[in-house]
């Protein structure tokens, strides 16, 4: 009797062994396959493109907005790179709420994929009546 | 990725080196200390932000000030404190780390796609910025009401931590993303330490499960680990606390250290991460008493200290805006409309997990339940109830938040169940090592009564103290030592009696020593 129980014991332990330990390698295995999956040329080329294109976007305001003066985002660049600028805005500019109140308004005047191009962005004073 | 190697070793050497001697100082053992070391520097980066913003004092200065006391404080401690018996810490060698630190090198190259996603650059690299303006200036932000939210009140250890390495290497968002891919590193890494402190099994074995569960956890992490978040590096270290805390033999020094510290690092790098870190600190008082509030006292001081100097400075989240949490309390019928959503959302993330924790506990506490007792020192159901309690904190969040559920659950349960997908994962791993100790150990049967010597020193050995003094989990050997003894198989027992009984016959008229009188009347 008790060996019985010994040995419904191990054959327990031993499929639910089995069948855990699948699960877990196969978990591992999603790891290794996900690293793998980012490290492909045209992940990586792509993530590098988008981080060019932020960088130039974030370089050219600080580049464009002096410390001290009130800036406003044209809303009409790509809602997160709308966010992005008033982020990168910081430290020492200022947001104005609308076109009206800022001293300049920061826009992109070019396709996005452009972003890195010279003249790309621009900053001016607004425009009367906006 | 266009970072330099150079800067590569740059950032390691600067998240190792601040926070070595404390950690040591913390866990007793250069073992753990240097793996650690970078969740030390980040919460002692963590500490100089709530510094510098509590004194507006300039961040350099405050970081400085930090690093040196708690680098002095840890030289005095390690010069006044005699030496610790080895411990749990006794288990863990430098060829698993290294194994551990090989397997974590292939994932971190994920690091090669570069800091592009929303979080990463809005939130973190951002409150960088603000944490590298120093207290002054943060403290404008902080109170700076903006539709444009980016979460002020989210704790500082990824920001501050990135603005660490900034005031050395510049400004980069390259930097800033290997900072945070390499303090998740650091709390992964750590988790699985901490599985070899909770389980007395051979280094081999736990080397193994410890990287599986490695590559696991970036696994179901999908990116997140290594793409400028933080939510992988709080969940891997709130479980690796839960690990130390709950799941090793109390009272261990390493294991509690240890567990301290991944607590403070959890509870300083996220919103989700302090709620959950405080239900912790409940199980820990529940399980431990007055030492338990003892370990998690310097982890909830800097939460603390944190949430309520952003506060005062006016920094407010997303979540405690509306009425949500009175209305909870009211149980308002549109706040228990979001129940149903928000349990199908988590069922819908972490079913697999779930569904495989629960079978190999139930086959665990059928055939292994004390042999599980043997090789822990601790009881079989706190990893549960640390997963239960992080469910609970992380769905209550979506219960009180004022954003429209389907929103708010697509954009963030992937990220917020992590916790609870690697505790399960943990748990998942623990079984699975104790029905293999079931199924391979051929000296001991799942689940037999030891006799009542055994079951004293097994007592002893959960209590921490050992009858050696020592601290009777340590090492390999105390396993041996705390093992119940296989029951006699009858068959075997009955030929050997038939032995004794011919060789007593043979040697009739002569002199018996007593052992062998003892063991014929036995038989």
């Amino acid at each position: 009797m008790g060996n019985q129980r010994r040995r419904l014991q191990r054959l327990s332990a031993g499929l639910a062994l089995t069948v855990g330990a699948g699960f877990l390698g196969a978990w591992a295995r999603e790891g290794v396959t996900l690293t793998q999956r980012v490290l492909t040329p045209h992940s990586i080329r792509d993530g590098a493109a988008q981080y060019d294109q932020l960088a130039c976007l974030e370089r050219s305001l600080r580049r464009l907005v002096r410390p001290g003066q009130r800036v406003f985002v044209d809303p009409g660049m790509p809602r997160q790179w709308e966010q992005l600028a008033y982020l990168a805005a910081f430290p020492g500019r200022l947001v104005a709420p609308t076109a009206e109140e800022a001293d300049v308004v920061f826009a992109l005047r070019a396709d996005p994929d452009d972003a890195c191009r010279p003249g790309a962005f621009v900053a001016a004073p607004p425009a009367p009546g906006t | 990725m266009t970072t330099p190697v150079i800067h590569v070793v740059a950032v390691l050497v600067l998240l190792v080196a601040p926070g070595a001697l404390p950690a040591r100082a913390v866990t007793g053992c250069w073992k753990l200390a240097v793996p650690a070391a970078p969740l030390a520097t980040g919460v002692l980066c963590a500490t100089a932000a709530v510094v510098s913003l509590a004194l507006r004092a300039s961040w350099a200065l405050s970081l400085a000030a930090v690093v040196a006391s708690a680098s002095g404080a840890a030289l005095v401690l390690l010069h006044r404190r005699p030496a610790p018996a080895a411990g749990a810490a006794s288990r863990i060698g430098w060829g698993q780390l290294a194994v551990l630190a090989l397997v974590l090198g292939f994932l971190l190259l994920a690091v090669r796609r570069a800091p592009i996603d929303w979080d990463t650059r809005a939130i973190w690299f951002t409150h960088a910025d603000w944490v590298a303006a120093g207290g002054e200036g943060a403290a404008q932000v902080l109170g700076f009401r903006d539709p444009r939210s980016v979460h002020p009140d989210y704790p500082p250890l990824g920001p501050a931590t990135i603005a660490a390495v900034w005031l050395v290497l510049g400004r980069d968002h390259e930097v800033a993303q290997l900072v945070l891919a390499l303090l998740t590193a650091s709390a992964a890494l750590v988790l699985a330490a901490a599985m070899q402190l909770a389980l007395r099994v051979p280094r081999w074995s736990m080397g193994l499960v410890g990287a599986a569960v490695l590559l696991a956890t970036y696994g179901l992490a999908g990116g997140y680990a290594t793409n400028g978040y933080v939510d992988v590096l709080w969940a891997a270290a709130l479980a690796a606390a839960a690990v130390c805390l709950l799941a090793a033999p109390a009272g261990d020094r390493a294991a509690t250290g240890l567990g301290a510290l991944c607590l403070a690092a959890a509870m300083a790098t996220k919103n989700e991460g302090m709620v959950a870190g405080a239900g912790l600190v409940v199980l820990l008082v529940v399980r431990n008493g007055r030492r338990g509030l003892v370990t998690a006292a310097a982890p909830v001081a800097l939460a603390s200290g944190w949430a309520v100097t952003s506060k005062l400075l006016g920094a407010t989240g997303d979540m405690l805006s509306g009425d949500g949490l009175s209305r909870l309390v009211r149980l308002d019928p549109d706040v228990l409309a979001r129940v149903a959503p928000t349990v199908e959302a988590f069922w819908d993330r972490m079913h697999r997990e779930l569904i495989l924790a629960a079978g190999l506990t139930a086959v665990g506490l059928l055939v292994g339940k004390r042999r599980r007792r043997e090789l822990s020192g601790a009881g079989a159901g706190w990893l549960w109830a640390a997963t239960v309690v992080c469910l609970g904190v992380v769905g209550s969040a979506y219960l009180i938040s004022p954003h429209d559920i389907d929103w708010h659950l697509a954009t963030s349960v992937g990220r917020t169940v992590f916790v609870a997908r690697i505790l399960l994962l943990v748990e998942s791993a623990v079984w699975l090592v104790v029905l293999g100790s079931v199924l391979f150990s051929p000296d001991a049967s799942a689940d037999a009564v030891p006799p009542p010597g055994a079951r004293r020193r097994h007592v002893d050995a959960r209590e921490g103290l050992g009858r050696d003094g020592a601290d009777g989990v340590g090492g390999e050997e105390g396993g041996d030592r705390v093992r119940a003894p296989a029951p006699p198989d009858a068959g075997i027992e009955a030929l050997r009696a038939l032995i004794v009984r011919r060789v007593a016959g043979g040697r009739r008229g002569r002199a018996r020593p007593p052992a062998d009188r003892g063991d014929t009347a036995a038989a």
